[in-house]
This record gives C-alpha cells, sequence and structure tokens, in this order.
C-alpha cells in the first residue's frame, strides 16, 4: 500500500507543475495588473510604471515564470500583491478558516445525506420516501447563495427582530467581544457562527448524496445476499446497517473525494456572503486584483487537493471492500 | 482633481442587486416605540465614556500608512490613525485648514508664508507631540515623509499632489518650512497629508516600504492619532483601541471594523443591531429602510462623485460631431432616471465638472443641465445628416447606421439599470445603442486605451479645482481625446495662477468651454450613503469620509449590547469613577 501511495504521490509532481505552468500563462493573459488598483487621474503613469517594477512586473515574463517556479521549489510562494503580506503567512489562515467550515459541512453532507438516502431505500414508495425525495430536490436545486440569504434573512434577521430563542449571527467567525469570554462561551460562539455557512455549503449536497444513497442502497438491498441474511433471523437493524450499507457505500466514498476540492473552491459564495475568511474568498480576490503570485499558491492548493481527495477515495475503496484491497 | 472609478466589481453586488428587496420583506424592526423618561433621554445625549462601536466594511486593509496607501479602507484608517501638519475640513463649500488650536489631529498651530514672493510656508508644531510608541513627533517626521513621497523609488499614489513641492526643510525639532517651485493655490492643500513616523520605516527600503512586515504585525504599527490598531484578524475584523498618546482620550473604548463583502449582509447586520455603522448603502434601500427600520439614520459623503457617458471622438466616429453628443444627451430623462430608480435625494441632475459642493466653481447659471427635449434632439440630429431613410427606426448618414456599444462595468447594478433606460430613450430618437458589461480589469483597461465607442462610468473628484488629469489633452485619463484650445488655454492659465481667488474664475471658464463641448453627457451627482444605528452618536460624516471625528464617537451606557465585550469595555470606567 505504501508503494501504491508514494508512486501515486509521484505522478501527482508533473501534473501539478504543469496546471501550475498552465496557470501562470493564462492569468498573465488576462487583461490588466496588480498595478490596476492604483490607476486613477491622480496617479501619473511614471507611478504605476515604478510600482511595475518594485513589483517586478517589468520583466519578461519567462524571467517572472522562473524566478516565481524556483520560489516555489524552495517553499517559498512570495508576497501577494493584494495583501501584500508573505502568501506562507496568508494561506495557513485562510485554509484553516475554510476547513472549520468544510469540515463541518462535510459531516452535515454526509451524516444527513446518508440517513435521510438509507431511510428512503428502506421504506421505498412510502409517502416518507416521497416527501423526503420532494425535501431532497427542493434543497438540491437551490442555488447556494440564494439559500445561504434566506438564512440570513430568516435566522439572524427575522430572528432578531421577533425575538425568538434560536438566533444565528449573519457573518464572521466569531462575536467582536470574542476574546473576551470563557472558554466555554468561546466554543458556543464558534458553534453559533457556524451554524448558517455550514448549512447553507452542506445542505444543497447533502441532498445530492441523499439521492446517491439512495439509488446505491436500493441496488444492494434487492440482492441476494441480503435475502439470505434476512432469511437467517438477523434483524432489520443488522441487515441495513452491517450488510446492506458497507456494500452501498462505495459510489458514496467516491462522492466524498470528489466533494472535498469543490467544498474548498465552491465555498466563494458562502464565504463571501456570511464574511468568512476562508479559501473561496481569497482566490476570488487574487484573481479580481491579479494577485499573480496569490493565484499560482491558491491554484497549487486546489491542484493539490484535487489530487489528494482522488488518493484518498482510492484508499478508502480498500478500506470497505476487501477485494479491491486484494488487487 | 479626479482619482477615483466608480469601484471594482464584486459578485456580492451582484447577488445584493437580486436580493437586497427581500431584506425589506422582512418585517419591521423591533424597538424604537415607546415613550423614554426625560432623565433617560437627557442621559442619552451626554456624551459618555466606554462601549464598542462596530462597523462594516467592504475589504479588510492592506498598507494603512500615509505614503503608500490607496484603497479606501486604507484611507479611513490613516484618517484615523494619524495626524497631519493641518486638518483640511469642509466648511459651506470650501476647504478650511484647521490648526492644533482648532483641531486635536493636527500637529502644527501655526503656519505663515515664508519667502519673498511668498512661495514657502512653515509651520510651527505644537510642542509635547508623541507617537503611540512613546517617541516624539519632530519636524525630521514630516521632512522624511514628503521626501518618501516625493521620491520615484517609493511609487507612492500621492507623489503628483507635490508635483510644485521643491523641498522640505527643517529649522528645528518644531518648524518645518515648504518651499514650492512657485506660489500656487495649492500649497496648503499640499502641506495637509498625514505624516509617517520617521524612526519606524526609515530603515526600510523605500521601493519596499508598501511591505513593510510591520503591515503583517498591524498591532504593533506606531500612529498619531485617536486610535491604533489592538488587534487584527485578516478577512475578518480590525480592531482599534485608544492612542493613549493622542491629546484627546477617544470616548469609546474600542471600535471593531468588521469586513463583511456582501451587501444585503451587512444590512442585515446593521438592522439587528449587530453593526452601527454601514457605508455604501444602495440609494434605492434608503426609502425602504426607512421605512422597515425607523432606528436607523442616513448620512452623505457629499456629492464628490459624478456619474458620465462618455464618447469616443475618434475619426470617422458620429461622436466627433459635438452636434450629435449634444443631441444624445438632450434625449436623455435624466430627472426622470433619477426619481425612477429611487436615487434621490442622494443624486443631483449633474451639469458639468464640478459638483454643487464645490462653492467657488460651481457655477449653476453658466452651466445648467441640457434639457431634456428629444424634438431637439431630432432636429439637432436632421442637422448633423443622421436621417432614417429605411425607416427601420436607426438613423443613418453616408451608409453608416447611429449604432454604437456603450461599456460598462459589471458588478454595478445602478449602470446596468441606467443604460437600459438610456436604450429606450436613445432609440425613440433613432440612435441603436448595444450595450456589454466587462469585468473590471477589462474595462478599466478599454477605458485607459480609449477602446470604446462610447461608455457609462464615473468620477470621484479630489478637492482640488485642478481639472487638467481629465480634460488636458496630454493627459493620460482625457478618455474623451478633448482638445479644445481655449478650454486648454484657460486650464493653463488657471494653473499659472498664484491665489484661488485669481484661478478660480479661469476654472469657471474653462468648465463651461468643456460643457459647451458635451464630451461626457454628464448625468448626475451623487453621495456615498452612510447608515448608522441608535447606538452610535458623534458621528460627523462629511466629504471627506465617515471616520473624521473617531474619538468624538460614543454610545449611551444604556444602549450599549449586552455580553462580554460591553463587560470588558465597561470595567475599566467603573473603576475611573470609583477612583
Amino acid at each position: 500500500m505504501i508503494g501504491y501511495l508514494a508512486k501515486r504521490i509521484l505522478g501527482a509532481i508533473p501534473l501539478l507543475l504543469g496546471i501550475l505552468t498552465i496557470i501562470f500563462f493564462i492569468i498573465h493573459l488576462a487583461p490588466g495588473d496588480p498595478t490596476a488598483r492604483f490607476v486613477s487621474p491622480n496617479v501619473s503613469p511614471q507611478v504605476i510604471e515604478q510600482m511595475r517594477r518594485n513589483l517586478g512586473l517589468d520583466q519578461p515574463l519567462h524571467i517572472q515564470y522562473v524566478k516565481w517556479l524556483w520560489s516555489f521549489i524552495r517553499g517559498d510562494f512570495g508576497y501577494s500583491f493584494g495583501q501584500m503580506r508573505p502568501i506562507n503567512e496568508i494561506l495557513p489562515e485562510v485554509l484553516w478558516n475554510t476547513v472549520q467550515l468544510t469540515f463541518v459541512s462535510l459531516v452535515v453532507i454526509f451524516a444527513v445525506g446518508m440517513l435521510i438516502g438509507i431511510v428512503q431505500a428502506v421504506r421505498q414508495y412510502s409517502i416518507a420516501d416521497n416527501v423526503l425525495t420532494f425535501v431532497a430536490l427542493f434543497f438540491y436545486s437551490m442555488p447556494s447563495f440564494w439559500f445561504a440569504l434566506m438564512l440570513i434573512l430568516i435566522f439572524s434577521l427575522k430572528a432578531n427582530q421577533s425575538g425568538w430563542f434560536f438566533q444565528f449571527p449573519a457573518s464572521g467567525m466569531t462575536d467582536v467581544g470574542y476574546e473576551f469570554m470563557g472558554t466555554g462561551e468561546k466554543i458556543m460562539d464558534r458553534i453559533r457562527h457556524l451554524v448558517l455557512p455550514a448549512t447553507a455549503l452542506g445542505i444543497g449536497s447533502a441532498a445530492g448524496v441523499a439521492r446517491y444513497m439512495r439509488g446505491s442502497m436500493l441496488e444492494v438491498i434487492h440482492q441476494d445476499f441480503i435475502r439470505t441474511a434476512r432469511a437467517k433471523g438477523l434483524s432489520e437493524r443488522t441487515v441495513v446497517f452491517k450488510h446492506a450499507l458497507r456494500n452501498a457505500l462505495i459510489p458514496i466514498i467516491t462522492l466524498l473525494g470528489l466533494y472535498l476540492p469543490f467544498l474548498l473552491s465552491g465555498a466563494v459564495l458562502v464565504e463571501t456572503i456570511f464574511g468568512w475568511p476562508g479559501m473561496g474568498r481569497a482566490i476570488v480576490d487574487a484573481i479580481l486584483q491579479r494577485d499573480y503570485p496569490m493565484v499560482m499558491a491558491t491554484s497549487f492548493v486546489i491542484a493539490a487537493i484535487v489530487v489528494m481527495g482522488n488518493l484518498l477515495s482510492d484508499v478508502l475503496y480498500a478500506v470497505v471492500d476487501p477485494r479491491i484491497r486484494t488487487e | 482633481m479626479p482619482n477615483a472609478r466608480g469601484g471594482p466589481p464584486s459578485a456580492a453586488r451582484v447577488l445584493s442587486a437580486l436580493i437586497i428587496p427581500l431584506l425589506a420583506a422582512c418585517g419591521g424592526d423591533r424597538g424604537g416605540g415607546g415613550e423614554e423618561r426625560p432623565e433617560k433621554a437627557a442621559a442619552e445625549e451626554t456624551p459618555q465614556r466606554g462601549g464598542t462601536a462596530v462597523t462594516a466594511e467592504l475589504t479588510d486593509m492592506v498598507h494603512p500608512l500615509p505614503i503608500v496607501y490607496q484603497s479606501e479602507m486604507d484611507s479611513d484608517l490613516v484618517d484615523v490613525m494619524y495626524m497631519g501638519l493641518i486638518r483640511p475640513v469642509w466648511r459651506e463649500g470650501r476647504l478650511v485648514y484647521l490648526t492644533s488650536n482648532d483641531s486635536p489631529m493636527a500637529l502644527a498651530w501655526h503656519w505663515e508664508y515664508a519667502g519673498a514672493d511668498s512661495s514657502a510656508l512653515r509651520f510651527r508644531m505644537k510642542s509635547g507631540l508623541r507617537w503611540s510608541d512613546g517617541r516624539p513627533i519632530t519636524a525630521q517626521d514630516v521632512a522624511w515623509t514628503y521626501r518618501a513621497i516625493k521620491d520615484p523609488r517609493t511609487a507612492s499614489p500621492r507623489a503628483q499632489d507635490l508635483a510644485q513641492l521643491d523641498s522640505v526643510v527643517t529649522e528645528n525639532d518644531s518648524v518645518v518650512v515648504f518651499h514650492f517651485r512657485r506660489r500656487n493655490p495649492e500649497m496648503l492643500f499640499t502641506t495637509s497629508i498625514a505624516i509617517a513616523p520617521r524612526h519606524v520605516y526609515e530603515g526600510t527600503p523605500l521601493e519596499r516600504l508598501g511591505t513593510h512586515p510591520g503591515f503583517s504585525r498591524p498591532d504593533s504599527l506606531v500612529v498619531s492619532g485617536p486610535f491604533r490598531i489592538g488587534s487584527r484578524r485578516p478577512g475578518e475584523q480590525i480592531t482599534l483601541v485608544p492612542n493613549a498618546a493622542f491629546s484627546v482620550p477617544p470616548l469609546l473604548d474600542r471600535i471593531v471594523i468588521r469586513i463583511i463583502p456582501e451587501p444585503t449582509t451587512r444590512l442585515a447586520e446593521l438592522r439587528t443591531g449587530n453593526v452601527d455603522m454601514v457605508k455604501a448603502i444602495g440609494f434605492d434601500q434608503v426609502a425602504d429602510l426607512r421605512q422597515r427600520a425607523p432606528n436607523l439614520r442616513f448620512a452623505s459623503i457629499e456629492k464628490r462623485y459624478w456619474e458620465y457617458v462618455a464618447y469616443n471622438p475618434r475619426p470617422g466616429s458620429a461622436f466627433a460631431d459635438p452636434r450629435v453628443r449634444r443631441a444624445l444627451g438632450q434625449a436623455l430623462d435624466v430627472e426622470g432616471m433619477i426619481k425612477g430608480l429611487h436615487m434621490e435625494p442622494f443624486t443631483t441632475r449633474a451639469a458639468g465638472p464640478y459638483a454643487p459642493i464645490f462653492r467657488d466653481l460651481y457655477d449653476p447659471a453658466r452651466m445648467r443641465p441640457l434639457p431634456h427635449d428629444p424634438e431637439g434632439a431630432r432636429r439637432m440630429l436632421e442637422a448633423a445628416g443622421w436621417r432614417d431613410a429605411d425607416g427601420d427606426g436607426v438613423r443613418e448618414k453616408d451608409g453608416k447606421p447611429l449604432r454604437f456599444t456603450l461599456v460598462t462595468n459589471t458588478g454595478n447594478q445602478r449602470r446596468a439599470d441606467v443604460a437600459q433606460v438610456m436604450q429606450q430613450q436613445w432609440k425613440a430618437v433613432g440612435a441603436d445603442m448595444r450595450f456589454q458589461q466587462l469585468e473590471f480589469n477589462t474595462f478599466q483597461q478599454r477605458q485607459a486605451t480609449r477602446d470604446f465607442e462610447a461608455l457609462l462610468g464615473s468620477w470621484g473628484v479630489n478637492l482640488s479645482p485642478d481639472i487638467t488629469p481629465l480634460f488636458a489633452p496630454e493627459a493620460p485619463f482625457n478618455i474623451i481625446s478633448f482638445t479644445d484650445s481655449a478650454a486648454v488655454r484657460l486650464m493653463r492659465e488657471a494653473k499659472e495662477e498664484e491665489t484661488a481667488e485669481a484661478a478660480n474664475p479661469l476654472w469657471r471658464a474653462a468648465a463651461e468651454r468643456i460643457v459647451r463641448e458635451q464630451p461626457y453627457t454628464w448625468l448626475y451627482y451623487y453621495d456615498i450613503v452612510v447608515g448608522l444605528g441608535e447606538r452610535l452618536r458623534g458621528v460627523r460624516v462629511d466629504t471627506f469620509g465617515a471616520y473624521q471625528n473617531s474619538w468624538e464617537w460614543w454610545i449611551p451606557a444604556s444602549r450599549r449590547r449586552e455580553g462580554a465585550a460591553e463587560v470588558a469595555d465597561t470595567a475599566p470606567d467603573t473603576a475611573k469613577e470609583e477612583g
């Protein structure tokens, strides 16, 4: 297994370099550059030229590429032109913020999605199945930004105006008085701030997982070995959770690998709406500001997560399916 | 003098255009009703110490240093964190410069003209001034700041403001003299830039000032103004705490600036009371908010912006003929747009490059807005040779239809709405406009390279009367290729004048010539709307911005938030009273 993993990781290196090289040249082909935000009638063109020199943008593109590559190989992502801070300082901050949100969202996605899917499969064509199918499709087809704003309007604004017991903050990761709170209050404050963004990010995907889970379970549940298990007199709980679920999990694990990069890059709108300072916002800001080093760094992270996500899926296949492990 | 455009694009703005109307539909706010006891009401009108104000901003800080800042957030932070020799304020349509006798934000208590031809200014600085780290603020800090701005290696966005400045000389630790190339009306304006601490930044190569390591640890930034940065969570919030070295202790214990990019979320936070001040509220939201949330107050950063249609008069283009430009202007019902798109009272019909806030330059008698006269527009187009010969509703001349593309940037719903109205109104006089929204960088590049037929944008104007950056033939931002020799001569003469009294009539005359040529269709002057929650008091919003008097902001004790933050805030106050 270790040899297999090492082979896969080594194989990913040229792939990542290729992706980053393409991104480097594409982003430099886009109109504008990092000095564009300084351009105004009040700033002379000479000043803008000097800014370009100070940022090294006056050099030929291939020289800029070689310099970037050399820094990158040494683990130095350079300075963000948009934030004027070392990217090695920015990346851990935004990654950690996004990981907190993504982790909770993943829990929402898979816990809620799988549970609904199992119920639907076990009670196929029942009222519960039909209602859950409708609800799942409703949330699946709802755009995440719209859902996010509805959550804010209802559970933050309306809840505040109506004095509801459950009120959730509309933005930020913590309250303004966070540093004055005790440990317990801090944990509760973090959770309160996570509820709306994690729900907005996860609920649509949970509905998707529910559909996959239902289909997968239905396929398994009608197979001979399930009938045999029931004939042996096993309880329905054991049949469903021990025999059927484990076999139905393989396509769901594929989804896990696919959702990981999606959640990191697809959190752009949710992070913007909830003022969550994560990777999604960092990527969009970097692209809009033509913050080349930041675009490269975030692209690397996303590309690496895609590769790792796929690798993780493959490893998890082996964990749940002994046949794959043997192969 | 112009200094900005309509703002960068944002996916959030597009979303907000769809969603914001729903905010209003979310019911009325609680509170505000009922009678208050007189003593409680009186207590709420007397400034009190303590409390935390929370403001919401669109973007995070980058490098809030007077020498290199550019973004709006950095500009607000510079207003709060750094003092200048004199403090410019806007009073009754004119710039007034306050000394330390009238403003705690000024370093100098006296200034005077110097030199035989009064081409120098001597400032005498107040004694006992200190930076937040305890070091004295001296004339050397002033001289170094100006030298750094002027040095080409710094690439300071302020460098152009110092074009007439020759040198800055210190006579001793508290007297500094600015020598200009010649006497000019902008001398005081030039000397009002905020001052940076020399001892902190002197060792940094000037070309690396913008990436000084201090910006990664902003709680270590050395400042002179009422607040310094106490802590920062990048992308989330900046906490300002009082600078103990400032001459007037701020009333608030903290100002927390939260970064919330999405306008709908900012408004929701304002309405729930989690945020006390929000800038850049959509004009069309205000009427609804007034009705639904009567506890909110609104103020304006006044009319330093004008929205325009720029025409590219390149040879062979219909816009090379001023009659076509004037006719297209007359075809537009701008008053109707202002009313129909709910932009009142934060916009007024524009007539030329000087907004009404400029008392000495805005001349409504000589620069009247174009009348809405579609019939006159048709006649003018006929006279210019544009006729609808084939009856398809679009005029032609020499076989070429009067058809053009109007470009603007994405993410600005106001401009998209205005463009749709203009399209209909131009169609009614036989002009076929196609509308194209461009990503901001692409839009900016097309504007800079004059690669457009017509362009919908806006200029934010500085408080100097100099309009040459927009209209001088050699100016990079003369996007309308303006070349009228009489106007150019007047502008040149105005720049040569030594006093504002002598220069202003020339600027007005130049503006009148420019307006006659109609290189732009001036649409409207507009404000930036600031929403204030009921708790926050003492905020003075003027044309310089919303953070002008942060040390005077206060919150009545009875209106402070419950919770740990406010308990911590009030604790020192109680201790003081008991002491």
